[in-house]
């Protein structure tokens, strides 16, 4: 059925809502009274009336009420999406469909989060999004909230995830309140964030927003992913729906991801069976929980290296021909990189001293192949794609897609005497990442029992508390815990930021351990000091929602990066090599972020300095967690 | 933003033994010597960048650091004072990449126990070949870096791995 407005303006469409209304109330009544005609100067004192009478009102009575909005529809649309959650710190801009999510929705599927900052929404959202591959919607104000949202929604962008977002909006000058709300109004709320989201509308009907709320979740999830944004005009929330509206959702499908060109794809697979020393290379690759399957068949069929780069799950790190550890890429004749968010990168190291150069990291005539949707889609003004990479096939197509023709197309090629190269070069490439384990736990020894904690006893002991456990690592540095622990499930890791904007990661793991509460696994989060201080209110958005997170602190004191970055300057012209820390340290006073964290209501211990607390404190709680609640260990850490 | 010190060669250099260190040097000049012989200059000048670079990659072939007796990297080393290199070592911000205990870690390579030998040491930190900042002698003196060598050199040796069951698991 196709849906219908009937084009009025506000006013008589409210009339005609009233008296909609009042016609639907007094319609049960059989002794439907006449309408009096009520003068309410006349009138100096309430009159005794019958139940019927108050029932129906009279047409000049102002009607203050309304049993249907326009946002009861909204949140139709909304469950017709699938969506489980709405994260949003409220905002009145939006106050109309915030109602109709909790009464008239229920506040079941969607439910309402309460968050403490939007950008914790969005991170949330992005976190998300990456454990359960589908979004869950934000609210904010179309001003100082998706101000407050942007760098998450560039986050979110550059690590192409689909995140929803819903700004509310007062787009009738005429019908603003006077003050606030003229300053949270906007003419076009979604521009500012254009440049780094895939699709945006401001619809100015219910059948409009229907179209276009089906439309954005269309595009969030086709790859390339991307954030959305749909803007919610305040009246649109608000107007009562008259009782004659018809209105109706579109089915919504989400397209097929595209496939590499079948010629392109034997070409690639001739290169790869040819090859003395393939390497595949992969990043943002794994968008389901197939993806890991599909790249361990194909590494498996041409007994080639793997080399993750840690955007997704991509590869269990213990695998035989994981060669994350090792440096595979100098050895190579031909580079595979699938959906790599910087190629050039790979093949190319760069030296960052006062004249900046580069070089080569491949061996002279080294074939590079692509596979990514980012062929497909690239924007100018923000410069996340990275260097220009010279590439001898390049083909635009989602790769886990592509890859299953890929190993088809291989396992055709295959000779029997290539057969035998693999089986030995197989056997090379394990002996390979079983050395490289072991130069792993070498270098984890050592420091082992420093104050502060070293980095690789802090992964160690996490990893001994949680190994038994169904777990997932939602947040953190992939360093250690990649080199050490066994991550051989494709929801163990879900990457980084994407935009490297810092205060993504305690978000984006209360939003990741929403996603992995349902099925009940344990989730786990390095959680460095500077970016929990962005916005530390999530970790009540986590006790409030008894949303089970262990939360293990990196605790450098400082924003480390950065300092590193200073101390940089500072040597580079040779003056004040002992005042790089200032303007980057987080001390004086050290922050007790195990008291910051029980005062939002979580369980928390710590600062542990000494290594041989810390077991006995991540036991415990990890204890609290298993309990379905969230639990942080502040632990002072080595910086790196 | 990437800093990049993981994949400083001068995590490679500090692995070897001194004399194999010494003969990986001499071995790279004297490639570097028939290279520029027979090479235009501008080549020379790009293969002595490659050789500069890659010499440290033949040091890491060699057995792993741990066995280097420590005196023997002292040896040519001015009197250092362990002590004093602590305090140095944190001061001028060498811990930020390495970590206090020199060890090493996502930033920066492992230094400790067994660090180049003195000379090696000062010339790599005079002109790092990677991404790690130069020190000049303005701001850190020899004696400053003796003492810091020191420091590196008195740093204990971890226990084996088959001693800590959390690293064989």
């Amino acid at each position: 059925m196709k849906p219908e407005l009937p084009s009025v303006g506000r006013r008589g469409f409210l009339k005609r809502a009233a008296a909609a209304s009042a016609a639907a109330l007094a319609a049960p009544t059989a002794e439907a009274a006449p309408q009096p005609a009520v003068q309410r100067a006349a009138v100096p004192a309430t009159p005794i009336m019958s139940a019927a009478a108050e029932a129906a009102n009279p047409p000049e009575v102002e009607v203050l009420t309304a049993d249907r909005t326009g946002s009861d529809f909204m949140v139709d649309v909304l469950k017709s999406l699938g969506f489980d959650y709405i994260c949003a710190n409220p905002g009145s801009s939006f106050r109309g469909i915030h109602e109709s999510v909790i009464n008239y929705g229920g506040n079941r599927s969607p439910e309402l989060i309460t968050c403490c900052h939007e950008e914790s929404s969005v991170a949330m959202a992005h976190g998300y999004a990456k454990v359960e591959g589908r979004p869950l919607g934000v609210f904010a104000h179309g001003t100082v909230g998706l101000q407050h949202a942007s760098m998450a929604i560039y986050n979110a962008w550059c690590d192409r995830v689909p995140v929803y977002v819903m700004l509310g909006n007062q787009l009738d000058a005429t019908m603003r309140r006077p003050g606030a709300e003229w300053a949270h109004s906007v003419q076009d709320a979604a521009s500012m964030v254009r440049d780094y989201s895939k699709w945006d509308d401001t619809p100015m009907s219910l059948p409009h927003f229907a179209e276009s709320a089906v439309r954005a979740y269309k595009i969030a999830l086709t790859p390339p992913m991307a954030p959305v944004v749909l803007v919610l005009n305040a009246e649109l929330q608000e107007r009562p729906l008259a009782s004659d509206t018809k209105l109706a959702i579109p089915k919504v499908t989400v397209p097929a991801p595209p496939q590499g060109d079948s010629g392109a794809v034997a070409e690639l697979a001739r290169l790869l069976v040819a090859a003395e020393h393939p390497v595949i290379v992969a990043d943002r690759f794994a968008r389901t929980p197939a993806g890991m399957q599909r790249l361990v068949e194909l590494a498996e069929t041409l007994q080639a290296s793997v080399v993750d780069q840690g955007g997704r799950m991509n590869f269990p790190s213990r695998h035989p021909l994981n060669q994350s550890q090792a440096r595979a890429i100098a050895d190579a004749d031909v580079v595979l990189g699938l959906e790599m968010s910087d190629f050039w990168g790979v093949v190319n190291s760069f030296r960052d001293q006062l004249t900046r150069t580069s070089r080569p990291t491949t061996r002279p005539g080294t074939k590079f192949v692509s596979i990514t949707t980012g062929d497909l889609y690239v924007r100018a003004n923000y410069q996340d794609f990275q260097r220009f990479a010279e590439v001898d096939l390049a083909i635009a197509a989602d790769a886990e897609a592509t890859v299953p023709s890929l190993i088809e197309a291989v396992k055709r090629a295959i000779t029997a005497d290539r057969r035998r190269l693999f089986e030995s070069r197989g056997a090379k490439l394990a002996e390979a990442s079983r050395a490289a384990l072991d130069r792993s736990r070498l270098e984890a020894s050592y420091a082992w029992d420093a104050t502060p904690v070293s980095t690789a006893r802090l992964c160690a002991e996490i990893w001994g508390q949680i190994r038994n456990e169904d777990w997932a690592l939602v947040n953190g540095t992939g360093g250690w815990a990649r080199r050490l622990w066994n991550f051989d499930k494709p929801y163990q890791s879900i990457g980084g930021s994407g935009g490297a904007g810092v205060g993504y990661g305690a978000p984006a793991a209360v939003g990741a351990a929403l996603a992995h509460m349902r099925h009940g696994r344990l989730s786990v989060n390095i959680q460095t000091d500077g970016d929990l201080m962005y916005a530390p209110g999530v970790l009540w958005t986590a006790a409030h929602h008894r949303i089970p997170l262990l939360s293990v602190m990196h605790n450098n004191r400082a924003y480390h990066q950065e300092l590193m970055h200073v101390q940089k300057m500072c040597n580079r012209h040779s003056r004040g090599i002992d005042r790089g820390r200032l303007g980057s340290e987080l001390v004086d006073p050290a922050i007790d972020f195990a008291k910051v964290a029980q005062g939002l209501g979580v369980h928390a211990e710590g600062p542990i300095t000494d290594p041989k607390d810390l077991g006995p404190a991540i036991a415990r709680a990890v204890a609290v967690v298993k309990r379905g609640e969230p639990a942080l260990v502040d632990v002072v850490c080595q910086p790196r | 933003m990437r800093f990049g010190y993981s994949a400083d060669r001068l995590h490679q250099g500090y692995g070897g033994p001194p004399k194999l260190y010494a003969k990986a040097e001499r071995v790279a000049l004297h490639l570097k010597v028939m290279l520029m012989a027979q090479l235009r200059l501008t080549g020379a000048i790009a293969v002595t960048i490659l050789i500069a670079v890659t010499a440290p990659a033949v040091i890491a072939q060699t057995p792993s650091g741990q066995t280097t007796p420590a005196g023997q990297a002292a040896a040519a080393a001015p009197a250092g004072d362990a002590e004093k290199g602590k305090v140095l070592f944190v001061k001028n911000g060498c811990y930020q990449c390495h970590n206090y205990e020199g060890h090493g870690g996502a930033a920066g390579a492992r230094l400790a126990p067994n660090p180049l030998p003195f000379r090696g040491f000062v010339n790599y930190v005079r002109s790092p070949r990677g991404d790690m900042p130069p020190y000049t002698a303005r701001v850190m003196s020899e004696q400053d870096l003796a003492d810091v060598h020191a420091y590196l050199r008195s740093r204990p040796r971890p226990a084996p791995v088959s001693s800590i069951p959390l690293l064989t698991r």
